[in-house]
């Protein structure tokens, strides 16, 4: 009796008291707080809703667990995928099925190993028993081709549109001149039924060699994804060379660029290429950032309950240790305003949550929640 | 802090532009401009003061588990050992050498927690915890 008193009296604590404000910060007159869900973990590279209750995320190093908003507890998922950890490859992102109440599917992008010393990026799906903590049989509903001995330039976040098709980009793997080769996976975004077949109206399904899987092409390191319900946009990021870091509006069958043309430069200092920036039949992105700030996802934040993000395109930086925000209106010179500044972390992921509020993720293994509001 | 990386901030941008102006020039200068002021304020975590605490679970659980163990150990759906349990706790204490009890060896080896371990961060915390164990792990 006492025993049941007593855990009664922690579950009314714990619900109030694991969410711990760790900054608050001013614009203008607004003031919000940003509150530590969880701490401990690896690099949670995918951060994803499954209700407005539960989270659920991955960690490069292969686990994927959930997180419990009501209780702050994380819970490590059973039956995980096989991922290939290594450089900038492992398990990435995270993706819930639209219909998720129906079907309990789960995708993830992540590394594969398909030879000796070659891997590639895949996209995998299973179901998830929520109660269970467990996942049932992993089923890759992609493997991009060819492979490399490289481990960085994956891409890859993935998404949903409205009609249920899935979309995500693959890195062009270090090998600049591929992602204007339409007979690669590497350097294109990619779209798919939700069981990993081929719409027939993919822009190269008639195109002799092309690969029938593309949507778009000429992209770098696409880490940022992001489908505005709003306005039926998809709009890609990807990390540029120096200087060069995009954003896009992604559309079918259309060339963005790289490597022929850029605003950035090599990091050691020479020019891609010829230099270009401009070329007729290759797309202008919307933004480019001078300085880089290394981009590792992308939001376009539609709520009301955060003034300072409505409107706006959202990305966590890795380089430069922030939260970017910028307008979408106007958005090639539009300014920004950088915040999280003083966590000194690489900011990963960042969505929407079903509640309106912000939850941002990061390389040191935390979930951050921004809301509206002081102490 | 926010002034010096203001100030990196300026100089970076500052050699960037001077870098695209002479190679493209450009019709507008399309480099990062902040918006407005924005300050930021971390705030304090209550640091515990551990001296003043008696050795016993609750001011463990309390002080060390919640903070930073919670996330992973609290619950009924946890990891094992359940460290909101004192019975569920004590498996984890080996009674007859409490020194080698795997809840101490755990945070000593710098294996918990995983990816961020105590040791390397939270000396007063883990201090407290060996103590607590070495007097015998008292409710
Ligand atoms: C990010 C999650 C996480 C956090 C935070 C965490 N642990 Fe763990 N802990 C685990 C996992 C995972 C295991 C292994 C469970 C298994 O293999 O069954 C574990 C196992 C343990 C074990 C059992 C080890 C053994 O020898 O069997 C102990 C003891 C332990 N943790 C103590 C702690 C303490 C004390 C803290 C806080 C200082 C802590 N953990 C924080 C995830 C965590």
């Amino acid at each position: 009796m006492k025993n049941l008193f007593f855990l009664g009296l922690t579950l009314v604590f714990s619900f109030a008291a694991y969410a711990q404000p760790v900054m608050q910060f001013k614009a203008g007159n607004d003031s919000y707080v940003v509150e530590k869900l969880t701490d401990g973990h690896g690099i949670i590279w995918g951060v994803e809703f499954i209700n407005n209750d539960l989270i659920i995320f991955t960690e490069k190093n292969g686990r994927i667990q959930t997180l419990d908003l009501k209780t702050g507890q994380a819970r490590l998922l059973k039956n995980l995928p096989q991922v290939y950890d290594a450089g900038q490859g492992g398990l990435l992102d995270v993706a819930v099925h639209p219909e998720f109440a129906q079907n309990n599917f789960v995708y993830v992008t992540y590394a594969k190993r398909l030879s000796a010393g070659k891997h590639t990026t895949a996209v995998a799906r299973a179901r998830l028993d929520v109660n269970e903590g467990s996942f049932d049989k992993w089923e890759d509903i992609f493997v991009a081709r060819p492979a490399f001995s490289t481990s960085h330039h994956y891409g890859s976040r993935i998404v949903f549109d409205k009609d249920g098709y899935v979309y995500f980009g693959v890195g062009d793997r270090g090998q600049q001149d591929l992602a204007q080769n339409l007979n690669v996976h590497n350097g294109k975004m990619i779209r798919l039924f939700d069981d990993g077949r081929i719409p027939q109206d993919n822009p190269f399904i008639g195109t002799p060699e092309a690969l029938p899987e593309i949507w778009s092409y000429g992209h770098r390191n696409p880490q940022g994804l992001f489908y505005d319900k709003k306005t039926g946009n998809l709009y890609e990021q990807e990390h540029g060379p120096k200087g060069g870091d995009e954003i896009n509006l992604v559309e079918k069958g259309k060339n963005y660029g790289w490597p022929v043309i850029t605003y950035g430069r090599e990091y050691s200092g020479g020019q891609v290429g010829r230099g270009e920036t401009t070329r007729s039949g290759m797309e202008q992105p919307l933004k480019y950032f001078v300085p880089s700030i290394a981009p590792s996802s992308l939001l376009v934040y539609r709520g009301t309950k955060l003034k300072l993000f409505t409107d706006k395109f959202v990305s966590g930086a890795l380089a430069l240790q922030h939260l970017n925000l910028v307008a979408l209106k106007d958005v090639a010179t539009a300014c920004e305003d950088r915040l999280l500044i003083g966590l000194n972390e690489r900011i990963r992921d960042v969505k929407q949550g079903l509640d309106g509020l912000v939850y941002v993720s990061s390389d040191d293994g935390r979930i951050y929640r921004i809301r509206a509001g002081s102490l | 802090m926010l002034y010096l990386r203001l100030t990196v901030l300026i100089a970076l941008v500052a050699a960037c532009s001077r870098a695209i102006i002479s190679e493209r020039e450009p019709a507008q200068s399309l480099e990062y401009r902040s918006c407005q002021v924005i300050k930021e304020e971390m705030i304090e975590v209550r640091t515990v003061d551990y001296e003043s605490l008696e050795k016993n679970f609750q001011n463990v659980k309390d002080n060390v588990f919640k903070n930073h163990c919670a996330s992973c150990h609290f619950g009924p759906d946890a990891y094992l050992p359940h460290l909101d349990d004192y019975a569920a706790t004590l498996e984890y204490v080996n009674l007859n050498s409490l020194s080698t009890s795997r809840l101490l060896l755990s945070v000593e080896k710098g294996t918990m927690p995983p990816s961020s371990p105590l040791m390397s961060r939270e000396k007063e915390a883990v201090a407290f915890l060996r103590a607590w164990v070495l007097e015998g792990a008292q409710r």
